[in-house]
């Protein structure tokens, strides 16, 4: 190649050739229709090797986004065929699928009608020196019951004492759009936890922020204010029952009127061992009643004890009943025995207990009413009542009355004959990792949990259908990228069901905090 | 007119030397900011580039590029690295896109000149080598360097032959930057000087655009990690900096880049490259590190608080790098930090928490600890591919495959640490069925070794840091009977405490431990114990180490320096020698320790010697 090559072509403003640009076009729409499903390949009696594993035979609700998923990276090629009853498409893709949503939505045309329907997925792969291997069809069950559409969940970092970027996230399960509702960047950093709704409206929620700028914030539509608890006890509290104050754990009751906190104070550690980077222990916790009207704070003689820890209230959808969990306080004769806090959380057992409530006086009961003992090994946290009001599904771990643990299942607890049936109607929910921070959804059919079964250690979002008695197989909440779950470095933690969209917004949120806390005044009955 | 054309022309001549000088100076001096050295290379690569600058909706979840501590570096890389991650489509796109902006840069061009087709060319030729490199792992410096240097040098000197040119020039630009290294890096900057100069045509507009798009790719060759050690050793070795660093500014700087070198070595496990690189500091400025970092400085009373912190960083690392490097030297002036240091845990740990603590735990073999250490600092920075390799180990070691395999997936997408997370996976299958491999690598087998270790070395249980070292040593060594390292650690405060007893009681263990067959090999300190044993009358040999002395391998330096500190110490008994010069004779030995106790006596008054200086 010599210099006057170049020379001799200079740089001429030519006309656009509109033929060979429709050819062009034409050729590539070609190429990108040839989506016929390959007629010779090895059938293999196994399901396609897809990420996440969405499994045959679970149910989907009709209105969620599309479960994109990915395969192996060692797959060059691969057709997906997804049919329903109302429609029927063939993909041919690289080794990411993503169903466009206008597609999905005339695939679940018929369940968005109200009938029950059925996906039927035919995945054939190819290999890089193979042919095509056609996989067992998935089947995923359509069901006409609709999940509440939006989903506000933290992600956190699984380890303890790891909060420099904290944000509340709310996710819209019918598309992938996410919303950024609180973030501690903007508030000095603190910690901030369980965001609790009153009856899945996202207008009305509360939320605890921790140090420096610490408080309850509550949220309803677009007016938001902040309240504090004291740093003292009034002085007509007797001293034994003079303990500390925290806004931890909240429940709204289903008037509306009044909220029920937990008052922990959470003790985090590492551990060395296998799968148990983390733990958090109670060193202090009782129940108390908030009074949103009055700005009153209510301390009951049964629920604010010096002999037991309260935690984990929840109401009954009916409001008569308050739900939590309870376990003696650690006597000193343990705390000789097992000097180190970590070793001595391994021996506390939280029971399922119930208490009755009157939203007309605002008193409870006299009486606690324990529905389900803790034994070795068994301990209880975590109530959540069923819309429906019978049935609860709580937690099962092996010890303490914060489910990390990974042995930490879910169990269906049926108020009617006051047992656990011999069957755990919620196994199917199970793995050998942690399962916990479960909500349901406003009509009780749809149920998201927190499950570390993908790699022991990080927590990600599942939903499963209820039919009243049983559940299905839970599926991994989709998102838009199928590898989402193979890159993400954070846990979901407390996915919680709203009915409609949040009013919330960081920077208000962050405003809120700094305003001044309504006086509270605290009364002990 | 024409006044005004050259001073615009001299404008941007000067712009790009300036920019050339400023990103050596930073190259040099300030290295971490600009190139990701730690990971030895200018690249890493993470998936959602773009989502880390869509302003609405951040994801914070993913790896977001732009809190990497390098930052310009790893943002122009990881804007580079995103078009590779879909293969072909996104090559292609990544050419035509190239191209065009080239034809662009050169439409206005009356006629196409030879260098403007270079010009033109140049994304190709950056796409084809990053391609090369994601694709076969090609020599990369080597056929950059020579691409770059040959592209440059012909347009620079309008050779009249381009393929003659192209070959003579990349030669001479090749042979430039592998053998002057950093020299190198300047003529390349003079040759887009020289360039310009020769460009009639050349107008401050595109002139600005041009440079923006060298330093977008020209970049590369001056931040190859390699290279930039060569030149870093060379430059400091040249005299130059020499001058530079020891007056005012000057050495405020050179004392920052010392911390942030050490730090880096620290990082990657090259203790003893660590001390040697801080060492001389200490030499020049004997001063007692603990005090430093506890506080109780008052050998740097006079300088400000600032001053004295980067000092302080520089005494943590210095020390972290010896606990490190004590099996690498074996010398009981190391080892003799190890419980000194652990007892001051706490104060290393406060002001210099996650990161020190990090190394900390890795070199007692705390995988865990690592993990957890590793997590909040990505929490406090940003995700880091170099924090995810460190977490691996710690998953494997606690049989998190699955976790595991998350970090190696996502470090296989890395361009640098592709190799290594690959070896992970290949461990991590050995380790998980070790009859799946019976052809491994040695590179993995040692992993997979390694690894094993750790498993033995780890915790079983939490324990309570608050116990006293001995306590804790010792319940490491009942966790954990198969560990040599927690035996060496336990008999190193048997010998600190002069309970020889106790050590010659270990001794039998450590050979088993060690598969040893006669002649037997032990620590110098532990063979200066046994000299010790034998020489003093008031000391009486344990039976079963007697046969152990019979068949010992000694070695020769042990048996001379202890023979020496009898003579010396005979001549002290005779007011022959004084305590300062017996410390600075034998401070390192254990003989010192064992007759004198305290063998480090350094006081702001009385600095000693650079061989006690820490």
């Amino acid at each position: 190649m010599s210099s006057s090559i170049f020379s001799k072509y200079p740089l001429r403003k030519q006309n656009f050739d509109f033929k060979n640009f429709i050819f062009i076009i034409s050729l590539t729409l070609l190429m990108a229709c040839r989506t016929k499903f390959p007629a010779e390949s090895e059938n293999k009696m196994e399901p396609a090797p897809i990420f996440p594993a969405y499994a045959s035979g679970i149910s989907i609700p009709a209105n969620i986004a599309p479960l994109n998923f990915v395969l192996p990276d060692s797959v060059p090629e691969a057709f997906v065929e997804i049919s329903s009853s109302s429609c029927k498409q063939t993909f041919h893709i690289r080794h990411s699928m993503r169903f466009p949503q206008k597609t999905w939505k005339r695939l679940l045309q018929k369940a968005i009608q109200g009938t029950p329907d059925s996906l039927v997925i035919h995945i054939a792969a190819r290999g890089k020196r193979t042919g095509f291997y056609r996989y067992m069809p998935l089947v995923w069950q359509i069901r006409p019951e609709k999940i509440d559409p939006y989903l506000t969940y933290r992600l956190v970092q699984p380890i303890d004492g790891a909060y420099q970027n904290l944000r509340l996230h709310e996710r819209c399960l019918e598309n992938f759009k996410v919303k950024i509702l609180l973030s501690n960047s903007l508030m000095d950093n603190n910690c901030f936890n369980c965001h609790t709704y009153h009856n899945g409206d996202a207008g009305k929620m509360t939320v605890h922020l921790r140090k420096p700028s610490e408080g309850t914030l509550f949220f309803n539509g677009k007016q938001s204010s902040k309240i504090m608890v004291p740093n003292t006890l009034p002085k007509e509290i007797p001293d034994s029952l003079q303990m500390p104050l925290n806004l931890v754990y909240p429940a709204w009751h289903p008037k509306g009127k009044y909220i029920a906190f937990s008052t922990n104070i959470l003790g985090t550690g590492g551990y060395a061992a296998h799968r148990r980077f983390i733990n958090l222990l109670d060193s202090a916790s009782n129940i108390v009643l908030y009074d949103t009207d009055s700005n009153q704070l209510f301390l009951d003689p049964c629920l604010w004890t010096h002999n037991y820890e309260e935690t984990w209230p929840a109401w009954s959808p009916d409001g008569k009943w308050l739900y939590f969990c309870r376990t003696e306080k650690v006597k000193a004769d343990t705390v000789i025995r097992y000097p180190d806090w970590s070793e001595r959380v391994r021996h506390i057992g939280f029971d399922l207990c119930r208490i009755a409530f009157d939203a007309e006086t605002g008193k409870f009961a006299d009486t606690v009413q324990i529905l389900l003992p803790s034994e070795p090994e068994k301990s209880y946290s975590v109530p959540r009542i069923h819309p429906e009001g019978r049935k609860i599904l709580l937690c099962q771990a092996l010890f303490n009355s914060v489910p990390y643990q990974a042995k930490g299942d879910l169990l269906l607890f049926d108020t009617a004959d006051f047992t656990v049936k011999k069957v755990n109607r919620a196994e199917t929910l199970n793995s050998e990792e942690a399962e916990s921070w479960h909500e349901w959804s406003s009509n009780g059919h749809w149920l998201v949990f927190s499950s570390k079964r993908m790699d022991g250690h990080y927590a990600f979002p599942y939903i499963a259908y209820f039919d009243g008695e049983n559940f299905s197989k839970p599926f991994l909440l989709p998102q838009e990228d199928g590898a989402y779950y193979q890159t993400v470095l954070r846990s979901f933690n407390l996915p919680t069901f709203t009915r409609n969209a949040s009013p919330v917004r960081p920077h208000k949120a962050a405003q809120t905090r700094n305003q001044a806390a309504r006086p509270l005044t605290i009364k002990y009955r | 007119m024409q006044v005004f054309c050259e001073r615009k022309k001299i404008v941007g001549i000067l712009s790009f030397i300036v920019t050339g000088i400023i990103l050596i100076w930073g190259g040099v001096f300030f290295a971490e900011h600009f190139y990701a050295l730690e990971r030895n290379s200018f690249f890493a690569f993470h998936p959602d580039f773009l989502s880390a600058f869509n302003p609405w909706n951040p994801r914070p979840d993913m790896f977001p590029g732009e809190q990497h501590t390098p930052g310009l570096a790893l943002l122009t890389a990881s804007f580079a690295f995103q078009f590779f991650r879909t293969g072909y489509t996104a090559l292609i796109a990544v050419i035509l896109t190239g191209s065009m902006f080239s034809a662009v840069f050169t439409a206005s061009l009356k006629r196409i000149w030879k260098r403007h087709i270079v010009l033109a060319t140049a994304p190709l030729w950056a796409t084809a080598y990053l391609f090369l490199a994601v694709s076969f792992k090609f020599p990369l410096h080597l056929v950059y360097a020579l691409l770059w240097a040959g592209l440059l040098f012909l347009s620079a000197t309008r050779i009249k032959n381009p393929t003659a040119g192209l070959v003579l020039s990349g030669l001479a630009g090749c042979c430039a930057v592998w053998l002057i290294g950093f020299a190198a890096t300047m003529v390349f900057w003079l040759f887009y000087s020289v360039f310009f100069f020769c460009n009639t045509r050349f107008s401050y507009g595109r002139g600005i655009l041009y440079g923006l798009f060298f330093i977008g790719i020209g970049l590369q060759p001056l931040a190859i990690g390699r290279i930039q050690a060569v030149n870093a050793r060379q430059i400091y070795r040249s005299g130059f900096v020499e001058k530079w660093r020891t007056k005012g500014f000057g050495a405020q700087w050179h004392l920052y880049g010392l911390v942030k070198k050490t730090e880096r070595l620290v990082m990657d496990g090259r203790y003893q490259e660590a001390l040697e690189v801080a060492n001389p500091y200490w030499f020049a400025h004997p001063c007692p590190i603990d005090d430093l970092i506890t506080g109780r400085n008052t050998f740097y009373k006079r300088l400000s608080a600032q001053q004295i912190e980067l000092r302080q960083w520089l005494a943590v690392y210095t020390k972290l790098a010896l606990i490190g490097s004590h099996r690498i030297n074996e010398d009981f002036f190391s080892y003799y930090r190890i419980p000194e240091i652990y007892d001051n845990l706490a104060d290393i740990s406060l002001p210099y928490f996650n990161k020190t603590k990090l190394i900390y735990d890795r070199l007692w073999g705390n995988s865990t600890g690592v993990y957890s250490q590793a997590m909040n600092l990505m929490e406090l920075s940003g995700p880091d591919y170099f924090l995810l390799n460190e977490s691996i180990p710690a998953a494997l070691v606690c049989e998190q495959y699955d976790l595991a395999h998350k970090y190696i997936r996502l470090l296989e997408s890395t361009l640098f640490y592709r190799k290594q997370a690959t070896t992970y996976r290949k461990a991590a299958q050995l380790l998980r069925q070790p009859a799946s491999m019976t052809d491994a690598e040695p590179e993995v087998l040692k992993t997979a070794a390694h690894l094993k270790e750790l498993r033995n070395l780890g915790l079983i249980t939490w324990m309570d840091k608050n116990g006293s070292i001995d306590l804790e040593m010792t319940e490491l060594w009942k966790q954990n009977p198969a560990s040599l390292e927690n035996l060496e650690y336990l008999s190193l405060l048997d010998l600190l405490d002069k309970r020889l007893d106790k050590v010659a009681e270990n001794i039998e263990t450590y050979l088993a431990l060690s598969h040893q067959t006669p002649p037997y090999h032990l620590p110098k300190a532990w063979q200066e114990m046994l000299f010790i044993m034998m020489q003093d009358t008031h000391i009486d040999i344990p039976t079963a180490v007697l046969p152990v002395i019979e068949q010992m391998q000694w070695d020769p330096n042990v048996l001379k320096q202890c023979r020496l500190f009898y003579q010396a110490r005979e001549k002290y008994a005779g007011g022959g020698m004084t305590p300062a010069e017996i410390t600075q004779r034998f401070g390192h030995t254990f003989a010192y320790n064992y007759y004198f106790r305290r063998f480090v006596d350094v006081t702001p008054s009385s600095p000693s010697t650079p061989g006690l200086a820490h």
